[in-house]
């Protein structure tokens, strides 16, 4: 189980999150919301140990996380960051591979091939990284951090710059995903996918958690006023998302069969 | 690419050869009376200075590794900074390590230890590396733009520090001709000294690189990419670091200063073969080699005497970073407009 205690971050002198004490178990896809500003990709960051919390303590298993190596760290926590900037034009091929590095392992062909046919990018494991659109890279991304097999999955924003079919595939492709016993957590701004597909929630709200737990619950007339300065319609929320429940993605057999295996 | 690479690199190797082969062979005396003589020294039945011997083939060697030395470093630090237009000249490195080699000879450590001058330039290539590099980070990050204004700064101060030194010494004229030499990164004159001062230093600074080769890759993502993959960030770069600097310094005591040749050949093989460090590293090491075996054959065998391999290398590589930065404001700008 991953754990955030009192955790707090502060850079330059401004506290960017205060006070996080969230619990996260295996098997649940969690969904974190909060305004642009609000600390959900600080706290992502503190979860997965790249940043290293001013105050307070992340754990695994009830271990302190940092007191790990940082190729432990890496084989438990994978993080798909929001807009990462990349410098050089490696193959996406190779980019997905340099997930397996905490591993060591440097033949990983079937486990790439596998990984990027399931995010529907196998035909684009030749083109370099810097060519692709910000959706195609997302979905690289998100096969970077499946090929790392780790138990936790932190996702920012993972929807941003996909279309509808490639959201609503990464959205089954994590609720397999969590079938499998995996942590997910999810930050997002879609309140009807969240609805949907999350399990349970966090809201923050100037970098502290104003509330926690499942959907219904949290998400309330009051707490949308306080938080978002808004009120949520009664049909808004049918009209916001409402995807088909019979979804076919019988056109790309093979991916489907990976969908079906994760 | 693989198919790219298993012809390119045969064909580096042989064009090393043959250009080592050729700096072997040519010179004032003819090679028939070179090659007697060599024979007789190594069945020791002479004991006379041979040219072969004595002079072509430490020289071959010191260019071979200076070459392999410089280009890889100049690779590792532009995935290091992921910043194309990284060098150990454009970061002030070989000024840091020139100022220390101008103070070890002012102090004559050489004439008491050897090994002085390596160690000079050596420490002087780690702390200009790691000044700029203070310098340059902010909230973490090393910003492109700061990085190179940094490094400009840094090297300018201690261009000046040096003048001064070497103006307070005009009146020793021996080693200002010495110190002048040894500036325009001269190749001639180059002994067994110089390959046992600088051929251990290269093989661990290459050794230290091709071992880090996938680390390499996940630092030229960004520092916070290194982390979430795995890559215990400060500890791989302190260790790279000391490679570079390594790599840098021996070529700084062996040759001089040769500016600008850890910019472009990594620029160019990156290019044309991509960004991959394990590829990077052997092709740099190849292709560095090569140019400067090639180069100085050039000089040599065209009796160009007014100037020397460091002067060329700076005026080529002077033109190619003014068509780089050229280029990518043009891409700049037409990225604005697009």
């Amino acid at each position: 189980m991953l754990e955030a205690e009192n955790v707090c971050f502060t850079l330059d002198g401004k506290p960017l999150i205060k006070e996080i004490n969230l619990s996260f178990r295996p098997g649940v896809l969690y969904g974190i919301l909060g305004p642009n500003g609000s600390g959900k990709s600080t706290l992502l960051k503190n979860l997965s140990g790249i940043w290293t919390p001013t105050d307070g303590t992340v754990k695994w298993n009830g271990k302190p996380l940092l007191t790990r190596s940082r190729k432990e760290i890496s084989s438990t926590i994978s993080l798909v960051p929001q807009n990462p900037q990349v410098h050089f034009d490696f193959s996406v091929e190779e980019m997905v591979r340099m997930g397996r590095y905490p591993f060591g392992s440097k033949h990983c062909e079937k486990e790439t091939e596998e990984a990027l046919r399931t995010v529907d990018a196998w035909h684009l494991r030749g083109r370099s990284i810097l060519r692709l659109s910000h959706g195609e890279r997302k979905r690289v991304y998100i096969a970077r951090a499946m090929i790392t097999e780790s138990p936790v999955l932190l996702l920012d924003e993972p929807e941003a710059s996909l279309d509808i079919r490639h959201q609503l595939e990464i959205w089954i492709l994590l609720r397999k995903l969590v079938e499998k016993n995996k942590t997910i957590i999810v930050t997002n701004h879609d309140l009807g996918a969240t609805q949907r597909f999350c399990d349970e929630i966090a809201v923050l709200n100037h970098g502290v958690c104003v509330d926690h737990g499942k959907y219904k619950n949290v998400m309330t007339d009051q707490c949308l006023l306080n938080v978002f300065g808004v009120i949520e319609s009664s049909n808004s929320r049918s009209m916001a998302f409402d995807p088909p429940t019979n979804l076919n993605l019988t056109q790309h057999s093979p991916r489907q069969k990976l969908l079906e295996k994760h | 690419m693989a198919r790219r690479l298993t012809k390119t690199v045969p064909a580096l190797i042989l064009l090393l050869f043959v250009g080592g082969i050729f700096t072997l062979i040519s010179g004032a005396i003819p090679f028939e009376e070179v090659r007697q003589g060599a024979i007789e020294r190594i069945f020791g039945q002479s004991t006379l200075w041979n040219p072969l011997l004595d002079e072509r083939l430490p020289r071959l060697l010191v260019l071979i590794c200076t070459g392999a030395s410089l280009a890889v470093s100049g690779a590792v630090l532009q995935a290091l900074f992921h910043n194309p237009l990284a060098s150990p000249s454009i970061l002030g490195m070989s000024c840091g390590g020139s100022l220390m080699v101008t103070v070890a000879f002012f102090l004559q450590w050489q004439t008491k230890y050897p090994y002085s001058i390596p160690l000079a330039a050596i420490l002087g290539c780690l702390i200009t590396l790691l000044v700029v590099y203070s310098l340059s980070k902010r909230n973490g990050t090393v910003q492109i733009s700061t990085l190179i204004l940094t490094g400009i700064a840094v090297s300018t101060l201690l261009l000046a520090i040096q003048g001064a030194i070497t103006y307070a010494l005009r009146d020793h004229w021996q080693l200002i001709q010495t110190l002048t030499e040894w500036e325009a990164g001269s190749t001639s004159d180059r002994s067994w000294k110089h390959v046992h001062m600088q051929m251990p230093i290269t093989i661990v600074g290459l050794f230290g690189c091709w071992t880090y080769s996938r680390e390499i890759n996940i630092l030229a993502l960004g520092e916070e990419e290194a982390k979430n993959l795995g890559v215990e960030v400060e500890k791989v770069r302190w260790r790279l670091f000391l490679c570079v600097a390594l790599l840098t310094g021996g070529a700084l005591a062996a040759v001089g200063l040769i500016a600008f040749f850890g910019l472009v050949l990594p620029h160019v093989i990156r290019k044309l073969f991509g960004p991959d460090s394990k590829n990077l590293i052997q092709l740099n090491m190849l292709v560095g080699s090569t140019t400067l075996v090639l180069l100085d054959l050039f000089l040599r065998v065209f009796e160009i005497h007014s100037f020397s391999i460091g002067n060329i290398s700076t005026i080529l590589g002077g033109v190619f970073f003014l068509a780089l930065l050229i280029n990518m404001s043009k891409e700049t700008g037409e990225a604005q407009y697009a």
